[in-house]
């Protein structure tokens, strides 16, 4: 099976340290809290963007949950894995905010699409596949509901088990393992229907 | 043949969740059912496309931008400070003088000889039976009712609110997240 490169990996050492920064930042030391969200800010700020699919909002929801990663530090349970705690309040953020998106009079679908800087810039031929493969990726998760989206990103980009991706949301393996099955379906017949793949 | 099981044991084994006989079920299957197939086909390239998918960075300033949102949300900024004073300065002055006259007010309601005059015969009589206890209750609430005929008590009502709200306000603009920029991004 083929293994995603840069996928964050967190050693006993780093969780040692971890531990020390949110016992530091509960005492209200901000400068061990801002340790933290060095060591995080890629990971949280990927969760929120393949959630959102959108820069703006994911740099604002990931620092949002940072925010309040920082208030909740009190309830934090230290024999949880840090990580799991954090993608957790990042995942439900994202949630619900997909769930307001919908609700909002002006669908997203009314607006023009979204183009970064770069994208308007002439690219090398190999950086415009990548594109090309990044607005694949966007297309298959945007057929999918929150709560799919959520278990499949968790799963692909962080390659939690079924049992973390299940302590990450809330939820039971089982209702993970139907998430993940009904994800992979829909994602499936959106790459057949648009011949993405 | 229903091909939901099917298709859910593909997924399974996407992530290595099968053993070896269920396996060779599966494949024995989709040996012969075309459409388990191509779902099989599309799941599989679905799930290398995901695969090579890498993470994407946050813009240069994140880190700065979590900082600056973190000290505003934990800390009141002087002017903050400075504006919350003079609402309770402004506040302070507009109560003490209007209500002030608010009793003044209900000074000369009480001083009417003949609200003053049942009021003790209530009194009185109050000693005596329940029924007095009524009429007190009637007399109270018609000098309460007498109060809220004067406009005086309905502007110090309407400004009591004005300031509340002005109030929430205030605290409601200093929680308020900062918007955020981004200049550029690195994907994939």
């Amino acid at each position: 099976m083929t293994v995603a490169t840069e996928k964050p990996t967190v050693t006993p050492e780093m969780q040692a340290q971890e531990q020390s920064w949110a016992r530091a930042a509960r005492q209200g030391d901000q400068a061990a809290f801002m340790n933290i969200v060095e060591a995080y800010q890629r990971p949280v700020y990927n969760l929120c963007y393949r959630m959102l699919g959108n820069p703006q909002e994911a740099e604002d929801a990931a620092q949002e949950t940072f925010l309040r990663a920082y208030t909740k530090l009190r309830s934090y349970n230290p024999n949880r894995k840090f990580s799991s705690w954090l993608f957790s309040i990042a995942s439900h953020y994202c949630i619900d905010r997909l769930r307001r998106r919908r609700k909002q009079i002006i669908s997203w679908d009314e607006l023009p699409p979204y183009r970064s800087v770069a994208d308007s810039d002439p690219q090398p031929e190999q950086v415009t596949l990548k594109h090309e493969a990044r607005d694949d990726v966007r297309s298959l998760l945007d057929a999918l509901p929150e709560d799919y989206r959520a278990a499949t990103i968790l799963r692909y980009w962080y390659e939690m088990s079924y049992e973390e991706i299940a302590d990450t949301l809330d939820t039971t393996v089982s209702a993970i393992k139907s998430r993940l099955f009904r994800a992979r379906k829909m994602m499936a017949e959106e790459a057949i229907q648009t011949e993405i793949v | 043949m229903p091909h939901e099981p099917f298709t859910e044991k593909i997924s399974l084994w996407l992530d290595d969740e099968l053993d070896k006989a269920e396996i060779a079920e599966l494949q024995s299957h989709l040996a012969q059912c075309p459409s388990c197939q191509r779902i099989h086909q599309a799941m599989r390239r679905v799930d290398q496309l995901l695969h090579r998918a890498t993470m994407a960075n946050p813009p240069a300033q994140f880190a700065a931008g979590v900082e600056s949102r973190l000290a505003r949300r934990t800390s009141l900024k002087p002017g903050h400070i400075g504006l919350g004073l003079a609402t309770l300065l402004l506040g302070g002055i507009f109560f003490i003088t209007v209500g002030t006259m608010g009793l003044f007010s209900l000074g000369t309601v009480l001083l009417d000889a003949g609200i003053v005059s049942n009021c003790l015969v209530a009194l009185t009589d109050s000693l005596n039976n329940l029924w007095s206890y009524i009429n007190l209750g009637g007399l109270f609430l018609e000098t309460s009712l007498l109060i809220m005929r004067q406009p005086l008590f309905w502007g110090y009502m309407i400004v009591t609110l004005a300031l509340a709200w002005l109030w929430i306000r205030l605290i409601r603009s200093i929680h308020r997240p900062a918007p955020v920029t981004v200049d550029t991004m690195i994907l994939m």
